[in-house]
Parts: C-alpha cells; sequence; structure tokens
C-alpha cells in the first residue's frame, strides 16, 4: 500500500480532516484514564528529530507516541537556521538503516519533511517546517474550535500576528478555509501584506479591525528572532494596534472564545490577565494537542492505518 | 572532408534558408548548395530531415574552473556544450582565483585550447576581485584575450565605482556583462515572489529587485556610453525597461535564460521542493514567461543563454532553503529553445548563435569560407528529456521535461565533437548515414 504521510493541510479534504479529528476526540478519553496507554502501536519505532528548538511540540508527540505503545527515539539537534540540509539527510539516512516505522520531523526550512517523504518508504509528519506549515498545530486548534463552535461552516475565526512567516497560521488558514469558515487576518503591513488574500484570508490591519466581528481569535506570538529588518516597530508599539488586552476583549461578542499556540509573550500579544482569563481556551489547545498526534499516528501506522483519506 | 547532405540549412547571417549540402574541407566550409559535387574523398552524412546552422554560442556558463572542478571543469564543460550544439562558450570570470589577472586568463584560455568539444572564450573580470571597487587591469587583460568584462553574479551596489569602470573600460570595445538585481531586496530570497512561492512557504525575489537593478544598469549604461549585456532578464517588467532603453539607442542589449523560456514558478511548486529548480534568475510567473518569448520574437532580446551555473550533488541534495542556486543548462538550452521558437528556425539560430557570436567578435555563419562550426538539430522528436549526461552537475529543472527536438551531431572546426560517426572514414567516400552508436570525440 502507498504509504501516506502528514505533510500539511494544504490539500487536505474536508472529509480527511474530519476524519481526523473524529479520532482525537476518541482519543481523549485514554489521556483521562489512570493508565494512559494502548497497545495500538507496540514494536513499533517511532523517531522525533528536532532540528530546531521546541519544549511543548516535542513533549506532546513524545507523550503521544508512548501512549500508543511505540518505541521511541528523541532527539534534537541545536542548530542555527543555517544547519546545512545534508546533515539531516545524513542523519536521517542513518536512524533508517536502524528500521524505523515513523518519522516526526521539525527543521528550520521550508520543504524539509517533504524532501524526506520523497525519499524514504516510512510515513512522515511535519512537526513545523520553516514559515510553511504547522500541521498538527492546526489540526488541535481546529478540534478545540469545534468542540466549542461545533460545525464551523460560516464562523468568523480572526488571526493576529506575523501571519506571513507563520506556519501555524498557514495550517490554520487552510484548514480553516477548507471546512468553510471565515477567517480574518491582522497584523502589521511588511508581515500580513494584502497577498494573503490569494490564500483565501480577508485581510485587515489592526485588532480592534477584527475583534467585533470575530468568534475566536487566535493571537500569534510575535517572533523578533526570527524576523528580518524593519518588520515590525517596537514592542510598546506593537501591543498598542496589535495585541489584545481587557479592554480590547470587551468589544467582542461575549463568547469571544481567544486561542495562541504558545509559549504567550505575556504583555505584547496577550496582556496577562487575558491568556489568565475566562475566554483563554489556551490549555485546551495543548490537550487537544496530544489527543491529535496519537490520532495520526493511529491512522498512518495503526492497523487500518496507512490511509487518511477518507 | 565531410560532405553535409540534404539537410535544411539555416543561416541567419546570409538569410540562406533551403534544403542543400555542405562541402567541408579542413577546418572550413567551401560550398553550400543544393546536390553539391563532392570530392570522391568526401565522407558523406545524411542530415535527411535535419536542420544545419551555425554552431550555437553560450554567453552565460558558469565553469567553475579554476576552483571547484567538481562541480565542472573545462573538460567536463566543453564536452557537455558540445552534446548541447555549442560550438563555443564565453566562460564566466567567477573562478577561484578569479579571472582578474593576465596569468590566470592566459592559463584559461591555453587549457581551454587542449579540451576537445566547444571552443573556449574567457570574460574577464570587470573590476578586481570581482568586488566592484575598482576597475581591473582591462588593458592587459583585453590584451591577453579577454572576449568581455564581467563580474560574473556580483551585484554591484557602488554606482559611482560602476560607473568608473564601465568608462574605463568602454575605450577597450569589448561588451560588459552585468547582472540585475538588488542585493538587500533579494538578501532571502528562493524562488520567485508570488503566489507559487506564498503556497510553499518560500521566501521570494521580488521583480522590483530585477527592475531597480536594470534601472542602474541602463542609467549607467548611459552616462558611461559602455556597451553593456545586461541579463539574464526574467520578467515583463524588465523586458520593458531594456525595450525603452534600446528605443534610445543606447548600446544595451539583453539576454534571457532558455529555461525561463519554458518554465515558470507553477513548475517549482509542482516539483515538490526540489532544488534543481532553485535558479538565478529565478524562474518567475506564466505571464513573464509568455513575454520573454515575444520579446525574443520582437527583438527586445538579443540572444538566449544556457545560465549554466553547475551544481554539485551535495550543494543540493538537502532542503530548498540551504541548496545552492544554480543548474546545469548548456545541454537542455537547444531542447527549450526549440519549444519556445521552434516555429521560427532563423529567428531560433539568431539568438542562439549569430547574434551571441557578433557580441563577442565572432561571425556565425553557414557560407563558403566560414569555420566550420556547425550544429545538426532534428526537429521532430518528442522525446523525455535525459538529465545531462556530459555535464557533471546532475541538477537541471528541464530534466524529464519534454524537448521538441535535439541536438544530433555538433562539428568545431569541421571535426565532429558529439554525434554518431559513420564508420567510414575520410577517403573512403562510402556515403553511409549516420549509424546509431556512442558519441565519440575527437
Amino acid at each position: 500500500m502507498k504509504k501516506r504521510d502528514l505533510l500539511g493541510l494544504r490539500g487536505l479534504s474536508a472529509a480527511e480532516l474530519n476524519r481526523i479529528l473524529d479520532t482525537a476526540a476518541r482519543m481523549r478519553a485514554i489521556n483521562e484514564r489512570r493508565i494512559k496507554k494502548v497497545p495500538t502501536l507496540r514494536g513499533r519505532t517511532v523517531v522525533l528529530a528536532f532540528f530546531e528548538n521546541s519544549t511543548r511540540t516535542r513533549i506532546s508527540f513524545d507523550l503521544a507516541a508512548r501512549r500508543m505503545g511505540a518505541d521511541l527515539v528523541n532527539f534534537s539537534v541545536q542548530g542555527s537556521s543555517a544547519a546545512k540540509g545534508e546533515s539531516v539527510l545524513d542523519t536521517i539516512r542513518n536512524l533508517d538503516a536502524m528500521r524505523m516505522d515513523c518519522l516526526i520531523v521539525r527543521h528550520g526550512s521550508s520543504g524539509v519533511p517533504h524532501m524526506l517523504a520523497r525519499q524514504f518508504p516510512w510515513p512522515v509528519i511535519n512537526a513545523g517546517d520553516g514559515i510553511n506549515e504547522h500541521p498538527t498545530q492546526g489540526l488541535l486548534d481546529l478540534l478545540t474550535l469545534r468542540d466549542h463552535l461545533g460545525d464551523l461552516r460560516g464562523r468568523t475565526v480572526a488571526i493576529v500576528g506575523d501571519v506571513l512567516h507563520s506556519r501555524v497560521a498557514r495550517s490554520n488558514l487552510f484548514g480553516l478555509r477548507t471546512l468553510g469558515a471565515r477567517v480574518l487576518v491582522a497584523g502589521p503591513g511588511p508581515i500580513c501584506p494584502p497577498a494573503l488574500a490569494e490564500l483565501g484570508a480577508e485581510v485587515r490591519h489592526k485588532v480592534d479591525d477584527v475583534i467585533e466581528e470575530a468568534d475566536a481569535v487566535m493571537m500569534l506570538r510575535i517572533q523578533r528572532e526570527r524576523l528580518g529588518r524593519a518588520m515590525i516597530s517596537t514592542s510598546r508599539e506593537y501591543a498598542a494596534f496589535y495585541g489584545l488586552d481587557l479592554d480590547r476583549l470587551r468589544k467582542g461578542r461575549p463568547e469571544l472564545l481567544v486561542m495562541h499556540p504558545g509559549p504567550v509573550n505575556r504583555g505584547v500579544e496577550l496582556a496577562p490577565e487575558v491568556a489568565d482569563g475566562g475566554r483563554s481556551v489556551i490549555l485546551e489547545q495543548v490537550t487537544n494537542g496530544v489527543a491529535v498526534r496519537m490520532a495520526l499516528l493511529f491512522l498512518l501506522l495503526g492497523e487500518e492505518g496507512g490511509d487518511v483519506a477518507a | 572532408m565531410w560532405l553535409l547532405k540534404g539537410g535544411r540549412v539555416i543561416c541567419p547571417a546570409t538569410g540562406y534558408d533551403a534544403v542543400a549540402d555542405v562541402l567541408i574541407e579542413g577546418e572550413r566550409i567551401v560550398a553550400v548548395g543544393p546536390d553539391l559535387d563532392a570530392p570522391a574523398a568526401a565522407a558523406v552524412f545524411d542530415c535527411a530531415g535535419l536542420w544545419v546552422g551555425p554552431g550555437l554560442v553560450d554567453l552565460g556558463a558558469d565553469l567553475a574552473d579554476p576552483g571547484a572542478p567538481h562541480r565542472e571543469d573545462l573538460q567536463s564543460g566543453a564536452e557537455a556544450a558540445a552534446a548541447g550544439g555549442y560550438t563555443s562558450v564565453l566562460v564566466s570570470p567567477q573562478t577561484d582565483p578569479c579571472v582578474d589577472s593576465p596569468a590566470v586568463l592566459r592559463d584559461l584560455l591555453a587549457r581551454g585550447r587542449q579540451v576537445s568539444g566547444a571552443r573556449i572564450f574567457a570574460a574577464a573580470a570587470l573590476s578586481q576581485g570581482l568586488q566592484g571597487a575598482e576597475p581591473a587591469e582591462l588593458g592587459l587583460l583585453a590584451e591577453a584575450g579577454a572576449a568581455a568584462f564581467s563580474d560574473g553574479l556580483h551585484l554591484h551596489s557602488d554606482a559611482e565605482a560602476l560607473r568608473r569602470c564601465l568608462e574605463y573600460a568602454r575605450p577597450w570595445g569589448r561588451p560588459v556583462f552585468l547582472q540585475a538585481g538588488e542585493a538587500t531586496l533579494e538578501a532571502r530570497g528562493l524562488m520567485h515572489e508570488g503566489l507559487a512561492a506564498l503556497r510553499l512557504g518560500l521566501r521570494g525575489l521580488p521583480v522590483a529587485a530585477e527592475e531597480i537593478g536594470l534601472m542602474r544598469i541602463i542609467a549607467l549604461c548611459a552616462l558611461s556610453g559602455a556597451r553593456v549585456v545586461a541579463g539574464p532578464v526574467s520578467s515583463a517588467r524588465g523586458l520593458a525597461l531594456i525595450t525603452e532603453a534600446r528605443s534610445r539607442g543606447l548600446p544595451i542589449c539583453a539576454t534571457v535564460a532558455a529555461r525561463n523560456l519554458v518554465l515558470c514558478d507553477e513548475d517549482v511548486e509542482a516539483s515538490g521542493y526540489d532544488t534543481a529548480f532553485k535558479v538565478r534568475p529565478p524562474l518567475r510567473a506564466a505571464a513573464d514567461r509568455a513575454a520573454l518569448t515575444e520579446g525574443l520574437r520582437q527583438g527586445a532580446i538579443t540572444a538566449i543563454v544556457s545560465a549554466h551555473v553547475p551544481t554539485g550533488l551535495v550543494d543540493k541534495e538537502g532542503d530548498f532553503e540551504s541548496a545552492a542556486f544554480g543548474a546545469a543548462g548548456l545541454e537542455s538550452a537547444l531542447g527549450a529553445a526549440l519549444l519556445a521558437l521552434g516555429d521560427a528556425p532563423a529567428l531560433l539560430f539568431s539568438a542562439l548563435s549569430t547574434e551571441p557570436g557578433r557580441l563577442i567578435g565572432l561571425d556565425p555563419r553557414v557560407a563558403p569560407g566560414a569555420v566550420a562550426d556547425l550544429v545538426l538539430v532534428d526537429p521532430s522528436t518528442g522525446l523525455r528529456r535525459r538529465a545531462s549526461r556530459r555535464s557533471r552537475s546532475p541538477h537541471d529543472p528541464l530534466a524529464g521535461h519534454s524537448a521538441a527536438g535535439r541536438v544530433v551531431a555538433t562539428l568545431v572546426g569541421g571535426q565532429f565533437v558529439f554525434g554518431p560517426i559513420p564508420l567510414a572514414t575520410s577517403g573512403s567516400g562510402a556515403g553511409e548515414g549516420p549509424r546509431a552508436g556512442a558519441a565519440m570525440l575527437r
């Protein structure tokens, strides 16, 4: 059977997305038990290869693989984004020689999971590639939204921040559009440009421009270390127009959901009271993350796995 | 002594376009015409169904020799050129050490004379070390045999220095090749900035960078009066700037890379981050591709170049971001040009041979008295193109693309440097046609 990978949400159908979300919803129950383990993937070898820093995503995948019963190789390579591609290939070739069943990879360069998926016979799960996609984050966000809002058709989700360079924003944009939601994006000019309309978003500017219409607002972490020159001004300026504080939150709907992929720049894109407040579903996102990742491992590797498409 | 029999002889220099025979004696063509009376000593090469044209001349090949011969050296480059129908190649000075001293230039040309395949010509550095600050020893380099001046892929940011280099170069009469770009706008770009890059999540190279670069080149060409060759041009906007400059009578002309006539950014997207598609100039939008072909037909673009920037296996085996820019192009350029201009063979040979040849002081023609530098083309096949056979570089985005023809044979100075050779030796006059078999080089 031809293997399947999860390289991105762009190109997945609504049926495929819903199948993953339905499976994830069932997986949640396992994580609430006293014995948080099932034997489904016993004896299978899952490799986590993180060529870029991460804490919560890596731990989330680690737990997901272990709870599904798999053997896990978990390593991270401290490397700058200038890490040469050949060391990735050599590293993975060596692991492949030790025989493995699945690769979960994060890299600072767009397209690395795609390159690896082409070269090796086992499924590849993209844990974040450059500025392209972070599909498991997109999926856990979609699950969280579905929990609270039900059918996402016709719902309005706002994404605020560095949308252009955020793989989280892109995966969410692709997934939300496929599921029929309306997506508003807002942020400073260089990182939230009009070109984003080509991907199906409605491009606005400030948080104030999107807060009243949104059913949910997703705040992105502003990553100074990732931005090039001249993309944004000071943190104070950013918080003033592109951040979400209590005053601004009150302009939105009473049931407005506040989301963030984490970690939060407290006081910059999210005021602490909002991050910790009643509308925030940030921790639910994290809980759903483990379930989504378990679901993917099941669908790609489990007995009925190898075929994610409906 | 060869008789190339019954091909369609196409010579833009003379306007000749007819089915005819070509008789070659020694290094030169002695006769061109239908049904020639050939001496018994002449070996016959059957050209029925083939085009016989002036050998192609490339103005844009990076042979990394000296410096990185694992990417391409003069021998493999000359062979790759011959396989692509080229009889002359102008080599870039961007070697290591670069060609900014007469000693390096003399060594390069001497070694070039030793290789079998296309003829090697050299562009010498415009500025010392290709840094764009001080003029190189342009006079000594011209005397040592430089056919042109160039700073390779370096983008000049110091306009005053570039002006002075152009003014210094002007009296020597050699054409100055300049790349059009803007370094800060292009700093992190990986492919054409457009919808495909947006979908792929790859940083882009905006057309504005080419526009700004061309504006600078055009203005300094006007100011200095130097003969400038700009490019390769990759965008409709860039082409418009060139057209306007030429309409003012400026001594500027533009080139285009063969692959930009066939491929666009959608092909990069379809490849799934295949690093063979990471090239400069980038493969831009479909509308740019169409404009470039139209520009050739209108005469706004003078020459097609191979944009042969060979990369080694290791240079491109990783991710798109860290992969080197560049790809092989010598062996696939003609096939690409045929796809774009196959309906206009005279224009095709003009852009691939006559005009680029004239720029570096050659006079490509298929006429009595001319040097027998020729290419035999079969315009009829629809084969899928194979990857490079002679070049050391395995990366070519045109590999696997359908071709509209192929090079059957290439002659330099009356000798076959690529193609099947009849087993009958010169002297027996057995009149046999080409046999399938391995290509043989002199």
